[in-house]
């Protein structure tokens, strides 16, 4: 079975070189992919000096275009499970096993790592995890399914879901709202419970200030997502 | 009445004589240029029998006739302004597709590059 880590990268100079040291280490069965999405300072130059493979996008696509063209990958070159794994140093390839065996167990589409099933290891910022309750009661509302983690960055996906993804897949924000496009879809999402660490450096790519926009955009989305069925 | 007639109809040319010199250089694309020639044709004939204009205002129980203009131009103007909305959505959807398809055909070149 071909195994796919797809790592949306920008701006990690401090972390990407451990991520993929990571996986590599805890997940030896997987191959890996980092997609560069124009990183402004020298996380190109890192990943070239120490031989990491790079997707270089030429133009700025946003994490959902990023994760996309890392999914396109995983269809060409004939990948059976794809896992988005954020390198930023949160998440943790030890788990990345167990995620294939749930996946493959279960017969699920999708396996979300999630920080809130036993509520161990970083939990998130207290804001951050209002907007995530609030996203848990849509969720509910709209598809009748409980996902404790939506916005969780670290979800693997089997062959077909990774075929219908490389077709369409959000822009921006695309985790909670592609969830709920899944469920909809009649889909099986399931969640494991990982730990997960606090960012090794580098900054969010969600400020405090975009977390508004956030919010409404994401919401419009998920119902947007519910009405496509 | 004819003083003001004839400087719109002036105003009208030129911008027909700057938007075809556009299309010339190939700066806008006819497809795209072609609302505004329509528009600036239906400027002309209104500007030369204003009669239509009250007619019209007549007909919708519009009492002065430049506020239908107003209402036109407004409903005209959100048209062509949503439609370019989806012209720019559209054509980031193929900017995203090609940049990814660059990175994939890079990364495969080069990887057969390595192996070689
Ligand atoms: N390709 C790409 N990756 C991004 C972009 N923004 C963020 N990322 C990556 O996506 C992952 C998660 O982003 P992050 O900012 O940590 O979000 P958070 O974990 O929810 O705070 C990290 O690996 C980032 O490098 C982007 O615009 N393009
Ligand atoms: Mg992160």
């Amino acid at each position: 079975m071909k195994k796919l880590v797809i790592i949306p990268c920008y701006n990690e100079r401090e972390s990407i070189v451990n991520t993929v040291k990571d996986i590599k280490e805890h997940a030896p069965e997987f191959d890996y992919i980092v997609v560069n999405d124009c990183s402004t300072d020298d996380t190109l130059e890192i990943c070239k000096k120490a031989g990491i493979h790079t997707l270089k996008l030429p133009v700025n696509l946003g994490i959902g275009g990023a994760v996309q063209a890392g999914y396109v990958y995983g269809v060409r070159h004939g990948y059976d499970v794809a896992v988005q794994f954020d390198g930023d140093g949160q998440h943790s390839a030890k788990y990345l096993e167990d995620m294939v065996s749930a996946l493959e167990k279960e017969g699920a589409d999708m396996v979300i790592g999630s920080r809130f099933i036993n509520k161990e290891g970083f939990q998130s910022s207290g804001l951050r995890r209002i907007g995530i309750k609030h996203f848990n009661v849509l969720i509910k509302i709209l598809t009748g399914k409980r996902i404790t983690d939506p916005t969780s960055g670290m979800r693997m996906i089997n062959r077909s879901t990774m075929e219908f993804f490389s077709k369409e897949y959000p822009k921006d924000y695309p985790e909670p709202e592609s969830v709920v496009r899944l469920l909809s879809l009649k889909k099986k999402v399931i969640e494991l419970p990982v730990q997960m660490n606090e960012r090794q450096g580098g900054v969010s790519s969600i400020s405090a200030m975009k977390s508004v926009y956030y919010m409404i955009k994401v919401t419009v989305a998920m119902l947007i997502a519910r009405l496509r069925g | 009445m004819l003083k003001l007639q004839i400087v719109i109809a002036a105003i009208l040319l030129i911008w027909l004589i700057v938007i075809v010199g556009n299309i010339k250089k190939k700066k806008i694309d006819l497809r795209y240029a072609l609302a505004w020639i329509a528009l600036i044709f239906v400027g002309l004939i209104l500007d030369a029998f204003p009669g239509i204009l009250g007619a019209l205002a007549d007909l919708l129980g519009i009492e002065i006739p430049s506020n239908m203009i107003f209402m036109a131009a407004i409903i005209l103007l959100l048209v062509m302004v949503y439609s370019l909305t989806a012209t720019v959505s559209r054509l980031s959807d193929r900017v995203k597709k090609l940049t990814q398809e660059l990175a994939i055909l890079r990364d495969d070149t080069f990887e057969q590059d390595k192996e070689k």
